[in-house]
């Protein structure tokens, strides 16, 4: 069995959002890590401008100390004792002491010196050199800045006999009257500043610090006292100087040095002690290096994320999947039968559309369950009465296959319920009529059924047995009507008649052979008293003339009674044989009446003959038994009927009756049926009181002979009566005729 | 009776096992002017027909030995008895036997129930006559 797994609008639905959905977190998980990578190169940015900016301060700080550091030096009170003598050994050594001391706790300085405003230098500490102060104090501050009268810090520059990035503080000492005496001066020597950077470098990265004049004060890339050249054919160097110098004061670039890609960051810095220029080069790779670590991992957690989520999705879809697939999976295994398939409660339990859905199957097919066992044990106790009748019952669909053959059928038939049942009923079932070589299929009955109407079996119908026997059988088919009134099928009921055939055909022997022996008997005594009467064996006194006459007329009656009793015993057996002819019923009825003329004259009855003015077509009826009929029932209006005190009429009339029957109405003007015998007038031996009293002819069988043939003739027959005013008999004759019914039997003559 | 000297001498032969109605047509028939004879069954039937050649023969179908049946196809079978007329004459009285005789050779089919003694002779004496 072939079932949609994955072709579900709801399936296409949710499969479509998750693509979306992914495809929108992967975007913005490529933004995020777009913005975060920019981040970080500002990040990159500041975390050098920090470390450059902390160091900057650090200088400054120091710087700061080291003028702190002179102007409580200058302070001292031995000092305008020198300028006061200046030969004073004693002083200029404690003092010389002195300054050492502040050499050794402020690291920075370098040489710290007492001088005159001349730049003439009166003490200087141990290590003095000579050099580099007076090349700056005598050209530049004793020259024009000395005037000052605040301390002075120089900016940074490079000593052109030590090579090394230095700062100049010089403050002032006052004598009485706010005269300056002289200054004292230190040097501060900055380059220790590359001790810190280098610390904080890593590997292939540098930095480098300009002064105010693009020289390179400080250059990681070379040792800390060596010799730093001014750097100008340096590209990069040049590069950042041509920026700052067109105030482009911060900003970062890449760069390329020898075939290695490089991120260069600069800053310049101003103020005190002058402005100068950090820039920090280090390769991209190691400078994208976080960056590119954190785009890595947000790349990771990002393919780890998508790739939970699809795996989340996956297992969501399958999970609904191979519920549904369960699902369809119970359904086709209910719908193949096994009703008590249900789906898993453990698989279903979640409250999820599907949990629900599932749930709510289950007890779906739990209803449908209770309801088919409920139908199922009615059925069942329709098929145990069905099956248990002791008439074979078989049932049929529309289509003529059998769906139900009962125990009594299997019997009849020598044919198995599991044979028969599937099978077009043609195929087993056989009912045949007749007998011998004239024997036929016949099924009529049964397609009418079908069709949608009652039948009864004909006479005579046999089945044939598996065996090939035949078994007379009888009953009747019905259709089986659904609540919608269609006709969905048919059930046919039969029953093994071979016993009642059997009955039957004895009785019928009986009576046959009963009226034949009883006909020899009453023949001879008809026959004797007649030759009595015909007095050839000599005359009759009048009395034994009566006594004659009254045995001759008892035993015509007896001898009528045998024959009707015969006629009654064939017709009741259905083996009546009709052969119709075409009978000109208004010839018959003439003839009837001419017959009947005499004894019509005897009870001076008159009897009046109305035929149609156009007269009507013969039509194809069986003359013997109409005619038989008619004279009866005429015969019997002249019996009965002529009892009227004035003018005894019987009225004799052939008329058409609606387009499809003849009628014929014998009416009487006699004394009428008794109400209360109305209902029991065509029954047999019914004879009414007043029939009784009046005469003793007739056997009581006459009109129920007549109307088991003017019904087996396709006819019908009544009447309607006023007592004491007269009755009127009827019967119609089909115009499109008789069914001819052969190899029955003949009823017997009456003259 | 003009009747009984027209026909004195003509066989009628009646084939009956019924003593009681054989009694009584022997005496009217002969009372006619008839010779009258009688068979008890069937065998004696054929044999008598054979050698009286009765002018006319009433026949009963159902007797011993032999039925009318058969009485009546033997006897048409044979050349120089075919042309002795057959009245069938029983209380059988089924169409079918009506034909059955009738296809045989019968030239009628009485009902003895239903006839009059009387009808019997008028209707013996017209066949004599015809023939």
């Amino acid at each position: 069995m072939k079932f949609p797994r994955f072709h579900s609008l709801a399936f296409r639905i949710v499969a479509v959002a998750s693509v979306c959905v992914s495809t929108v977190l992967c975007a913005a998980i490529v933004v995020i890590v777009i913005m975060i990578g920019d981040l970080m190169r500002d990040d990159l940015g500041t975390r050098t401008q920090q470390t450059l900016n902390y160091n900057y301060q650090l200088v400054r700080l120091q710087i700061h100390r080291a003028r702190l550091t002179l102007e409580a030096l200058a302070e001292d009170p031995s000092i305008p004792g020198i300028f006061a003598n200046t030969k004073d050994t004693v002083l200029k050594g404690a003092l010389s002491a002195k300054f050492d001391g502040a050499i050794t706790l402020v690291e920075f300085l370098e040489n710290i010196a007492l001088q005159k405003t001349t730049c003439e230098i009166l003490v200087a500490d141990e290590g003095y050199t000579r050099q580099t102060f007076y090349n700056f104090f005598s050209s530049d501050y004793c020259g024009t800045i000395g005037r000052e009268s605040e301390s002075y810090v120089s900016s940074v520059f490079r000593s052109t006999t030590t090579y090394r990035s230095v700062v100049m503080i010089a403050v002032p000492i006052y004598g009485e009257g706010s005269l300056k005496l002289g200054q004292i001066s230190a040097i501060v020597d900055v380059g220790d500043l590359s001790t810190y950077l280098t610390n904080i470098q890593e590997n292939d990265s540098f930095t480098v610090v300009l002064d105010r004049y693009g020289y390179a004060i400080v250059d990681t890339r070379q040792g800390n006292n060596e010799q730093r050249a001014v750097l100008e054919n340096d590209p990069i160097i040049t590069k950042v100087w041509k920026l700052v110098s067109s105030k482009v004061y911060n900003g970062f670039f890449e760069d390329n040095i020898d075939d290695m890609d490089v991120v260069v960051g600069f800053h310049q810095y101003t103020g005190e002690p002058g402005s100068f220029t950090v820039l920090n080069v280090e390769p991209k790779s190691l400078s994208y290096q976080l960056q590119r670590q954190i785009v890595i991992i947000l790349s990771s957690v990002g393919v780890l994320m998508l790739f939970s989520l699809i795996i989340a999705l996956w297992f969501t879809m399958r999970w609904s999947t191979r519920r549904l697939q369960r699902m369809t999976e119970t359904i086709v295994r209910i719908a193949k039968g096994n009703e008590h398939a249900r789906l898993p409660k453990e698989m279903f339990s979640s409250q999820d559309e599907v949990g629900v859905l599932g749930q709510s199957f289950n007890k779906m097919i739990d209803h449908i369950d209770e309801a088919h066992t409920v139908l199922e044990d009615d059925r069942a106790k329709s098929e145990a009465i069905l099956l248990g009748i002791g008439d074979g019952v078989m049932a049929m669909n529309s289509e003529g296959k059998v769906i139900l053959f009962n125990k009594a059928a299997e019997e009849i038939s020598g044919y198995s319920a599991r044979f028969v049942i599937g099978k077009h009923y043609t195929e087993t079932m056989k009912f045949m009529l007749g007998e011998g070589d004239s024997a036929f299929f016949e099924e009529k009955f049964i397609q009418q059924a079908l069709a949608g109407s009652l039948a009864v079996m004909p006479d005579g119908m046999s089945l044939v047995r598996n065996d090939g026997i035949k078994v007379p059988v009888a009953d009747s088919s019905a259709p089986i009507i659904n609540a919608e009134g269609n006709v969905v099928g048919a059930v046919i009921v039969f029953r093994d008649v071979t016993h009642e055939r059997e009955v039957d055909r004895l009785k019928s022997e009986f009576v046959s052979v009963a009226s034949h022996q009883l006909r020899t008997p009453l023949t001879a005594i008809r026959w004797n008293l007649e030759d009595l009467q015909s007095e050839e064996t000599g005359a009759l006194g009048a009395e034994q003339k009566e006594n004659v006459k009254q045995a001759a007329t008892s035993t015509g009656r007896m001898i009528r009674l045998v024959n009707d009793l015969l006629d009654v015993s064939r017709l009741e057996s259905g083996r009546l044989s009709v052969n119709p002819a075409p009978t000109d019923i208004a010839e018959m009825l003439t003839d009837i009446v001419r017959e009947d003329r005499d004894i019509a004259r005897d009870k001076s009855c008159v009897v009046n003959l109305h035929l149609p003015e156009v007269p009507l077509a013969p039509i194809n009826i069986d003359p013997t038994l109409i005619r038989q009929v008619a004279a009866n029932l005429i015969s019997n209006s002249i019996q009965y009927g002529c009892s009227a005190k004035r003018s005894p009429t019987v009225d004799v009339t052939l008329s058409q009756d609606g387009k499809e029957y003849y009628r014929v109405t014998i009416t009487d003007n006699g004394m009428g049926i008794a109400k209360k015998d109305e209902d029991r007038i065509f029954q047999r031996f019914f004879r009414a009181d007043n029939g009784v009293k009046q005469q003793t002819e007739g056997s009581g069988l006459g009109l129920y002979i007549a109307k088991l043939i003017v019904e087996e003739s396709g006819g019908m027959i009544s009447f309607s009566s006023k007592e004491g005013e007269g009755s009127t008999f009827w019967f119609l004759l089909p115009i499109s005729g008789s069914k001819e019914r052969r190899n029955g039997k003949t009823l017997t003559a009456h003259e | 009776m003009a009747e009984e000297t027209q026909h004195t001498g003509a066989i009628v032969l009646i084939v009956e096992d019924e003593d009681a109605l054989s009694g009584v047509l022997r005496n009217k028939l002969t009372r006619h002017g008839f010779v009258v004879e009688i068979a008890q069954d069937g065998v004696e039937a054929v044999e008598k027909i054979r050698v009286l050649k009765p002018a006319i023969v009433l026949l009963d179908l159902i007797m011993p030995n032999k039925n009318g049946f058969q009485v009546l196809e033997e006897v048409k079978a044979d050349p120089l008895l075919a042309s002795i007329p057959i009245i069938v004459f029983s209380n059988l009285n089924q169409e079918e036997d009506r034909e059955r005789t009738k296809k045989l050779g019968a030239v009628d089919f009485w009902v003895k129930s239903d006839i009059a003694i009387t009808d019997v002779i008028e209707k013996i004496s017209g066949y004599i006559v015809k023939t």
